[in-house]
This record gives structure tokens, sequence and C-alpha cells, in this order.
């Protein structure tokens, strides 16, 4: 059993994956700071379109490289680093890297395809995030990155999408289009007036431009691909590899769980090393959670207000507790069905949304603090 | 008193932020329809399965409908399927292009097409409305739940660019007419849902105003899971309970949490009603040991007014 101390001090990378809602974008800022407060170079990384990690950063705006978090009274040991993915920028500076020449770079970055597909097509995002992990690691400046994961409810998707940008830029694929040669034999012309008719077909539905613009599109690609497919392979080693932990960032409530559950068996499937679970947004109560409601009526019925605060207070707390025993029984379902040897760490919920670098602080702590 | 003739939009989309109850509340508009004598289809066309396991029913095939109950079906849609029934439908010589399907030129375009999939899965909810694939309209509601508000966007948003895209050609024409039927403030609106906290009501505020850029009709803005306001001096009372035993600590703690969220509440509630100048439909904090059926149709009498006068 790690601690997520020990996590933090052992990998280069950490993975949090989770369903929308549960938190994962400020978890993930947490373990950051956590990170920094250890004595470690960290890199926070999200995805997330929303401005949630800026404003808890205490950022107004995440470029892409990543700004410094001003972490003084927090982590006066580390340094602390935050971004957003700018998936616009950082396929455009993919395409700078890997064209052949000034001339494929600027036809591809002006043509009409190249603009819609680079942010839209299936895997875009997650293949672009997993490049921009592998060059934060090679770039050696940091000493761990914490990547954040689309808000989706296939984190696994996040694994395959090497795999599925490679299925997209298969050699058949760019064969078809530019009309390569491969193989050869009587095979291939029986196939390709097929393709001449699809072709056609398409011509029909998306207008002759559009298809112009394909062909060119797939023609500036089949450059890079070798590039591209040793990208998506790199990708595919530090992700499965040693240096890199996954965090599965789950909420107390019903339909999160059932969903983080699928999420962990997909990773399960997919040989991802699932190395921790934490719960946030836990309704902890203070006490013994067997008090008897006798007790507690008996207390109520003492406290000097009018009837509709004692009413009110009476609801508020069998709420609470009602609350507080159909998570820890969830959670601990949870925790059984999750391979042997993940650690389960919860986080109580804020009083509030966390907005500020103190109430991250307040997160780190009880991270940091492991089962509770 | 003035009477306001309500409109019902016979297509009932829903959003929100991950995690606020967006399925519930498709569900909850689903069978607030059905059980007051409407023939309703609910669709999925998020990626998890939340609303067929509100509604207690297994996900079926792609497109399949799958009876819930008297007058409610279910039924969720993929794009890709919606796009092959699309080019055996409409395509000249469409049935001809089924062995290419499984092609890696025909993947290509269906992964990296612009837009492709999302374009489909929307113009099958507009088929379906219109009752173009079966020939009659057997619907008198469509809900959908569109998924998280990013993924909402971009779907409801396909078919507008879709049609700039492309200046002519059959995904031109068909774009310009999902486009028009999602535009239209008597066929459809777009309900947003977000629970009584800062991130998800902020961002049911920009998703609000980016369906306005894009004309699409806003239907509610429903808060889910709302805290009961405090009475008149149950802060006050607060101080005065025991910090020295846990039972007294327990209280606190409750009531604390309590009078924290639900100031929370109050103070963005109000300040996002005055953003998108829009009441708040307000729905209670459920506390169920499992959300389900129970749980929907507790909510279905409290948002029926959305769906019939």
């Amino acid at each position: 059993m790690k601690a997520l101390v020990e996590l933090l001090a052992s990998h280069r990378a950490i993975v949090c994956v989770g369903t929308g809602g549960v938190g994962k974008t400020t978890t993930a800022a947490a373990l950051g700071l956590l990170a920094a407060q250890l004595g470690r170079r960290t890199m926070v990384l999200t995805i997330d379109p929303a401005r949630q990690l800026a404003r808890a950063l205490g950022l107004a705006s995440l470029g892409r490289v990543g700004e410094p978090v001003d972490t003084q009274g927090v982590a006066p040991a580390g340094l602390l680093h935050a971004g957003m993915l700018d998936l616009k920028g950082s396929w455009d500076a993919f395409i700078e890297r890997h064209a052949p020449s000034e001339q494929a770079r600027d036809a591809m970055l002006a043509n009409p395809f190249y603009q819609r597909v680079s942010t839209s097509f299936a895997g875009a995002t997650e293949f672009m995030a997993i490049e921009e992990l592998c060059r934060l690691d090679e770039s050696r400046a940091y000493d761990l990155i914490i990547i954040d994961t689309p808000p989706s409810g296939r984190a696994i998707d996040f694994l395959r999408a090497p795999q599925r940008l490679e299925a997209l830029l298969a050699p058949e694929v760019s064969r078809w289009i530019l009309g390569k040669k491969g193989g050869g034999g009587g095979a291939l012309k029986a196939v390709t007036s097929g393709a001449r008719f699809l072709v056609g077909q398409l011509e029909r539905a998306l207008g002759t431009k559009t298809l112009r613009d394909v062909s060119a599109f797939f023609t500036l690609l089949d450059a890079m691909f070798g590039d591209l497919r040793a990208r998506a392979e790199r990708g595919r080693e530090l992700l499965t590899g040693p240096g890199t932990a996954f965090v599965l960032v789950v909420a107390p409530t019903a339909p999160e769980l059932a969903g983080a559950a699928e999420l962990e068996a997909g990773l399960r499937e997919a040989g991802a090393p699932l190395e921790a679970v934490i719960a946030n947004r836990v309704h902890a109560l203070p006490g013994p959670l067997e008090v008897s409601e006798e007790a507690a009526a008996r207390m109520i019925e003492q406290v000097k207000a009018d009837d509709a605060v004692r009413a009110w207070l009476s609801q508020t707390w069998r709420d609470a507790r009602s609350v507080a025993r159909l998570e820890s029984e969830r959670l601990e379902a949870f925790a059984r069905g999750v391979e042997a040897g993940v650690e389960l760490t919860r986080v109580q919920e804020l009083s509030s949304d966390a907005h500020s670098l103190a109430d991250l602080a307040q997160v780190a702590a009880a991270l940091r603090g492991g089962v509770a | 008193m003035l009477r306001v003739t309500q409109v019902h939009p016979p297509l009932q989309i829903v959003t929100g932020k991950g995690g606020v109850g967006k399925s519930t509340v498709a569900a909850a508009l689903a069978v607030a329809a059905s059980r007051r004598g409407k023939q309703v289809l609910a669709i999925e066309l998020s990626e998890s399965a939340g609303l067929s396991g509100l509604l207690g029913v297994a996900r079926g095939e792609p497109g399949a409908i799958v009876p819930v109950a008297r007058g409610l079906a279910h039924s969720w849609f993929d794009g890709e399927a919606a796009l092959a029934e699309f080019i055996v439908r409409n395509v000249p010589f469409g049935a001809r292009l089924k062995p290419f399907f499984g092609h890696p030129l025909y993947r290509a375009f269906v992964s990296a097409g612009p837009g492709v999939r999302e374009l489909m899965a929307i113009g099958k909810v507009r088929d379906e409305l219109l009752g173009l694939s079966t020939g009659a309209p057997p619907w008198d509601l469509v809900v959908v739940d569109a998924g998280a508000s990013g993924h909402a966007l971009q779907l409801l948003g396909m078919p507008a660019a879709t049609a700039r895209t492309f200046a002519s050609g059959l995904a031109h024409r068909e774009a310009t007419k999902v486009a028009a039927t999602l535009e239209d403030p008597n066929t459809t609106a777009v309900h947003v849902v977000a629970r009584p906290e800062v991130m998800p009501l902020e961002e049911a505020g920009e998703t609000i105003e980016r369906l306005r850029e894009r004309n699409l009709p806003v239907g509610r803005l429903v808060v889910n899971q709302c805290w009961a306001v405090p009475p008149n001096g149950a802060s006050q009372v607060i101080d005065t309970l025991s910090l020295t035993d846990p039972l007294g600590q327990s209280l606190r703690a409750a009531a604390e949490r309590a009078l924290g969220w639900s100031a929370v509440q109050e103070q963005g509630v109000a300040r996002l009603e005055a953003r998108v100048r829009k009441p708040a439909l307000r729905l209670p904090r459920l506390l169920g040991p499992a959300f389900g059926r129970a749980e929907v149709d507790q909510l279905s009498e409290l948002i029926a007014g959305e769906v019939t006068s």
C-alpha cells in the first residue's frame, strides 16, 4: 500500500482520471501543491476548458507553456507551475516542429480541413494531451507532471488515443486518397475502382472543394506520418511505463461511483496501473454515527430557539447523518471492488467551492493525511 | 391576472455540467409528460448510459426504440450508426456503399470528418421528432439528454457550423434543415441544469450565453439539489450548541454545512438569475440510498409544468 505522498515522490507523471463533476481538476491542482510542498518541481496540466484551475491557483489566465504559481506561504520548498492545454496552438506547434519544409508547414496551417480537424477528430484532445505530457517529460524542467484528463466518462479513450490516431492515419488511408501503389496485384485494382466510386459519392455529399482540401491534407500529413506514429508510440510507452501512475478521482454519490467503477474496470483491462483512489466531497460528521435519534432530539429540545429553527436543526442533522452513513457504505463497497493494494483517500468537502490557494492547501493537507 | 399561454416545445434538450443531474431532469421531464397522456421518446446522446439506467431499462442497439412504460420509450443514438442509416436512405445508390462502411477511407471520414458524427446524431433526433423514419409523427415530445455542456454545445452547434463549412452538396442541405429545427423556439427548448454551487452555476451561465450566441432557444434554468432555505435565527443558534460532547459537535457540523451551502446557493442563484435574466426552477436535494425511478417520479411532479399546461 502506497500513501499518496509516496506516489508523488516516486513517479514522473500522475494521470488523474474520473467522471465529470467530481472535482478532478481541483484534485489535480491540490496534488500538485502537495508535491511542491514535498519539494518536487511540479507542473499541473489541465485540459478542462473551464477556468477552474486558474481560479483555484490564483491565476488570471493559463498559458500553454505553464505559469509559475506563487506558492509562498503554502509551499515554500517547491516549485509549482500550472498550464492549460491549448488544443489548436499545440497542433499548430506540432505541425511546425514536424513539417518537412516551410512550404508544407504553411500549406498545412492554411488548409481548411486541417483547421477543422485538428481540434475535432476523435482523440485529438487526448493525443495532444499525451504529446504535451511527453514534451514536458522530455524537457526535464520538472520532476513531476500531473495531468488532468478530459471530463468525459471515457477516460479510457485517453489510453487508446495513440492507436486511434494510427488507425486514422493507417497507410491504407493515404494510399486510397493519394492513389499510391502498395503491394500491387489484381485485388488492388478492384479495390481502386471501388474507391473511385466512394470518392465520387463523398464528392456529391461534401462538395468538390472539401474533397480537394481533404486530399491536400492527407498528402501533407503523409510526409509527417512517421513522426506522428513515433510520437504516439512514445506516448504509449510513457503512459504504461513504471514512471506513470493513474489516480482515480470519485465522488461518494451513487451515479458517480457507478461511472467510476466502469472506468476502473476499463483501466484494468487496458493494463493501466491504477495506484490510488481519491474520494472527494465526502460529508463525514464528527463523532460516532450510531448516536441515537432520541439523544439528538433531547439535545435539540434544549436549544433556545423557536420551533422553526429547532425543526430545521433536527432535519438538517438527520439528513447529514444519513448522507454520512450512505457515503461511507458506498465507498466501502467501491473499495472492495477495486484491485487490492490500491489505497482510498477520503477528502472532506470544503465549506464552499475551492477558489483560493488556501482552499487548495486544505485539500492538499487532506491528501497528505492518507486514509481518513 | 395576465394569462400567458405557455409554449411547450416538442423537442426538449437537457444539458449542464457533469454530475449536476442532467439525466435525472431529462428522465423527470419524460416521465411527467408520459403520465399526462403524451407519447414521449427519451433519447440519450451522452456517452454514459445514465438516462436508460434512471428509466430502468437496458440500452438496446443504437437507434432501437425500447418501450419503458405506457406512452414512454427510450433510445440512444450513435453518430456512426446514424451516418450509415442516413447514407443508405439519402445518398443515390447509398445501399451500394454498405460494403464500404468498414473501409479505412470511410472510417477516416467518420472519425476525422468535421462533425460528421455529431451532425448525424442530432439529425436523427430531428427525424424522430418529425416522424421521418416511420412516416407518421408518433411522438408528442422528444426529450434529449445531450450530455455535459461542452459536448452538448458542440453537438447543437454542429448543424449551423456544417452548413457554413460546406457551401453546397447534401451535407449543406441536411445541416441547414437540422439547424432550422434547432433554432425554432416553437420547436426546441434547451434546458440548462446546475447544482447550487459556484462552478456549476457559472458553467450554466456560460452555457446559456453560448446557446444564445448560436441562436439556440434556451428553455429553463434548472437548479437541482437545492438546500432548504434556513429559517431566521438559524445562524445564531449554532453558537449555542455545545462543542464539548460528540453529539453537539455533530449537530454543529451539520448545521454549519447546511448554512454555508445555502448561503452559497442563495448568492449564486441570485447572481446567475440576474446574469441570464431568467428565474431558476429549483428542485430539492433528494437523499435516497440509490438514485432511481422513485426519485425521478418525485421530481417529475415538480417539473410537470414544463411539458403540460
